[in-house]
């Protein structure tokens, strides 16, 4: 028995959507009225890997709904009254459009500021040249760079599967945002709570309470260094203060390529990460 | 005159240095990092030991390496360490705090990671520390948020209290042994 198609090592791309294309296999022999086929089918992708069985009565089969959501190498070994025969093919990935992204996250309630982190940390791509999930060093892998909690082969396949647990995460970021910004009754703007939610992202609180203004206001200690993303400085500390952004930088920016130092005067603040992503 | 370059003769230098490396003896590094004048006179002195927190206490010379956990970037020096309390049994309420360990996408890369821990002094036998107590207290990667008024202590009933979305109060007794205190604060 011979698989006649798909021809070996073919490329099946998921569209953008994201859509899995029909994945045809068939056999050159015919059979007989009664006769069956059995499909075995693997589709393994670094350490992941689902595999499972289908029956047909005819010569040919279609992988698309067995994996549907994943990616990788699929390998059928195909067994029958006339033999057995296996072809592997590869399933990769297309990267979906900015607009395309953008309209899903809309569609999330709570997204508002998550799209900034997307475009600022990964410029919203999930794939990379060759089709596969973008990965970092630390096997963080897709659009959000899932690490923990471990994503499932499907969070890395699916963007908007891999978006939705990036979401979980901000979302209880976003519920700690709320809780502190309306703490005693106080009332806030929904620019406020989004600047709120990207600052504590990063780590930290975004606002702090103006007794004199009766409104939540940017916490004026913190200078940020507008040339990077979120290193800045605490002006309530005696090396800082009165000093000016530039005379700040020139005396730091040196140190900016190892984690800031317990008595460092510079570090990373939510705060500037939130100015530098929003402004 | 041009001396000639041997990468034989390189490799054999480096392999001999990694060798002799190697066998040099351990030797015990002297304890750095911070410390805090005691009420009762003497000294707690805080380093970073691999990914644990090194208390000593002089001139007794009591030690503990205090554990930390999975959210707190490897390798973090203390960022701040605070005796809360002290009391006359030989009891140490403080509090430590760590840098977060940075998740994907910038994800607490600005965090911080808090605890409150009770110790004890061990006078009778081993000179040691013990550890009767650990709370985290806040957590940018478990989204555990410490109010404004953050650990604070109260002599008079010897309790310390979390300032959280719910407030807790805890007592800390002689022995060293924390209580929760189950009245709702």
């Amino acid at each position: 028995m011979k698989i006649i198609s798909p021809a070996p090592a073919s490329i099946f791309r998921v569209a953008a959507d994201p859509e899995w294309p029909a994945i045809p296999f068939s056999v050159g022999e015919e059979l007989a009225y009664g006769q069956q086929l059995t499909w075995d089918w693997q589709i393994k992708w670094r350490t992941f890997s689902k595999k499972g069985t289908a029956v047909t009565t005819t010569n040919s089969w279609d992988a698309k709904d067995a994996v549907a959501g994943l990616g990788g190498v699929l390998t059928v070994s195909v067994s029958g009254p006339v033999g057995k025969a296996s072809a592997s093919v590869q399933v990769a990935g297309t990267n979906p459009a900015a607009d395309r992204i953008l309209a899903y996250l809309t569609s999330q309630p709570g997204s508002a500021g998550f799209d900034k982190i997307l475009q600022h940390e990964t410029q919203m791509t999930h794939f990379d040249s060759k089709g596969q999930p973008r990965a970092s060093f630390d096997s963080g892998f897709g659009m959000c760079q899932l690490t923990i909690p471990v994503p499932t082969f499907e969070q890395c396949w699916n963007w908007k599967r891999n978006v939705d647990a990036g979401l979980a995460l901000y979302a209880a970021k976003r519920q700690a945002a709320m809780q502190y910004l309306s703490q005693k009754g106080r009332v806030f703007t929904g620019d406020q709570l989004t600047r709120e939610t990207v600052a504590r992202w990063n780590g930290g609180a975004y606002h702090v309470w103006s007794s004199a203004q009766n409104a939540w206001i940017r916490n004026p200690a913190i200078l940020c260094d507008s040339k990077t993303g979120n290193i800045g400085w605490d002006m309530t500390k005696p090396d800082n203060a009165g000093k000016s952004q530039a005379a700040l930088h020139l005396r730091d920016a040196a140190k900016y390529r190892r984690p800031p130092g317990v008595s460092g005067c510079w570090g990373y603040f939510g705060i500037c990460y939130a100015d530098r992503l929003l402004s | 005159m041009r001396i000639g370059f041997s990468p034989r003769l390189l490799v054999t230098l480096v392999i001999g240095a990694i060798a002799l490396a190697g066998q040099q003896p351990q030797k015990s590094k002297p304890a750095r990092g911070r410390g805090i004048a005691l009420a009762s006179g003497g000294t707690l002195r805080y380093s970073t030991e691999r990914n644990r927190t090194l208390i000593e206490l002089r001139p007794a010379k009591m030690q503990i390496r205090l554990p930390r956990d999975e959210t707190v970037a490897s390798a973090s020096p203390v960022q701040d360490l605070e005796v809360l309390a002290e009391k006359p049994t030989g009891v140490y309420v403080l509090t430590d705090r760590y840098a977060s360990r940075p998740g994907p996408m910038s994800y607490c890369q600005a965090g911080q990671e808090q605890f409150v821990r009770v110790l004890v002094g061990l006078r009778v036998r081993s000179r040691g520390l013990r550890e009767t107590f650990s709370l985290k207290v806040q957590s940018c990667r478990s989204n555990l948020e410490l109010g404004p008024a953050g650990v604070s202590w109260d002599d008079a009933s010897s309790t310390f209290t979390v300032d959280g979305v719910k407030p807790q109060r805890y007592r800390v007794g002689d022995d060293g042994v924390v209580t929760l205190l189950a009245t709702p604060y």
